[in-house]
């Protein structure tokens, strides 16, 4: 192992639709925050079908993953464990609505409770909100640059 | 731990830091299960040729890798890769873009490459004018065997692995494009 340490990996969904973005609501005591959907991918499973599976478990939606867009590390030490002791990776798609799809809606059985919605928000509206991490100007970035080719490969 | 923040819904599956993990380190058993194996990967091109790791292990008919590894605790992915090439190929680097990520779920592929499910990033590199060519360290993993600078012409006709060669000088001929690593 010689010192190395694990990162937890996790994937979220860039899900567009007239242009409108697909964020997740979360209101703790003094704080209302948004993240993109998606979670922790499990190991063995590939990063499409973790995030295919994540956004259904917390918006209902499914949705078809197109390519990745862009990479968040978390390093705590950076960040003074501001977002908590875990090193992170998170691995952000594109994703469209897949053909019917249920509409996005809050889950019956909240994997968190603080969970408060499931919102489409106008694209020009982001920078009203808080987006953790704060991935706004990567996303814009991202789609306004077209017919990139998938920078993600699975084969080996 | 702090609450509210980036949105975890359960706690990472985490290695505890350092060795001792006994059998779980194989995969870096958490308490969630083992964690996808994360590396940082280096692609230094100079002159049309490749910055390449061979590797020879008994048994094996070898094969070459890009240099890099993983992170120490405390450690970025480009401070991580910086460090792994040196160790690897005595070379100072400046750690570029990333640009490419490859995925191997051992399952989808018959783990002809293992049982780890790993996710390596690719980052272009620069070789920093040190004077110091790369050269084998003098001490190194069991099965390295040499560093070499590889004509890109030749990639098809290596065993590199993972076997990025194409999608590799695809993007390497491209107009190279946004840093994927945001934030």
């Amino acid at each position: 192992m010689n010192g190395a340490q694990a990162i937890s990996v996790s994937v979220k969904a860039v899900v567009i639709e007239d242009d409108r973005i697909l964020l997740v609501e979360y209101q703790y005591p003094g704080d209302t925050h948004y993240n993109l959907p998606g979670g922790r991918a499990r190991y063995g499973e590939p990063l499409r079908e973790a995030l295919v599976r994540k956004v259904r478990e917390e918006t209902g939606a499914e949705v078809e993953v197109d390519r990745l867009l862009f990479v968040v590390e978390y390093v705590p030490e950076r960040w003074d464990y501001e977002f908590g002791d875990y090193q992170k990776v998170q691995f952000n798609f594109l994703c469209r609505m897949a053909p019917g799809s249920p509409r996005p809606a809050m889950p019956e059985e909240l994997d968190d409770k603080y969970q408060t919605a499931v919102s489409w928000v106008p694209l020009d509206e982001m920078e009203q909100l808080v987006l953790l991490p704060k991935v706004t100007p990567a996303i814009k970035a991202a789609l306004a640059e077209d017919g990139r080719a998938d920078p993600l490969v699975d084969r080996w | 731990m702090a609450g509210p923040g980036l949105g975890e819904n359960s706690p990472p599956s985490v290695d505890p830091p350092g060795p001792g993990l006994g059998g779980a380190g194989a995969t870096g058993a958490g308490p969630n299960g083992p964690s996808i194996r994360l590396t940082a990967k280096a692609v230094v091109v100079r002159d049309g040729a490749l910055l390449l790791v061979e590797y020879r292990c008994p048994g094996d008919t070898g094969h070459f890798s890009l240099p890099g590894g993983r992170t120490r605790p405390g450690e970025s992915l480009a401070e991580a890769l910086a460090r792994k090439v040196r160790e690897e190929t005595c070379l100072e680097v400046r750690v570029g873009p990333l640009f490419l990520v490859v995925e191997y779920v051992p399952d989808r592929h018959g783990q002809v490459h293992g049982p780890l499910h790993r996710v390596q990033l690719l980052f272009r590199c620069t070789a920093l004018d040190t004077g110091q060519e790369p050269r084998m360290p003098d001490t190194h993993e069991p099965g390295q065997y040499a560093v070499h600078w590889m004509p890109l012409t030749e990639l098809p006709r290596i065993r590199l692995q993972p076997a990025v060669a194409e999608p590799l000088c695809e993007a390497l001929a491209g107009p190279g494009g946004r840093d994927l690593l945001a934030w």
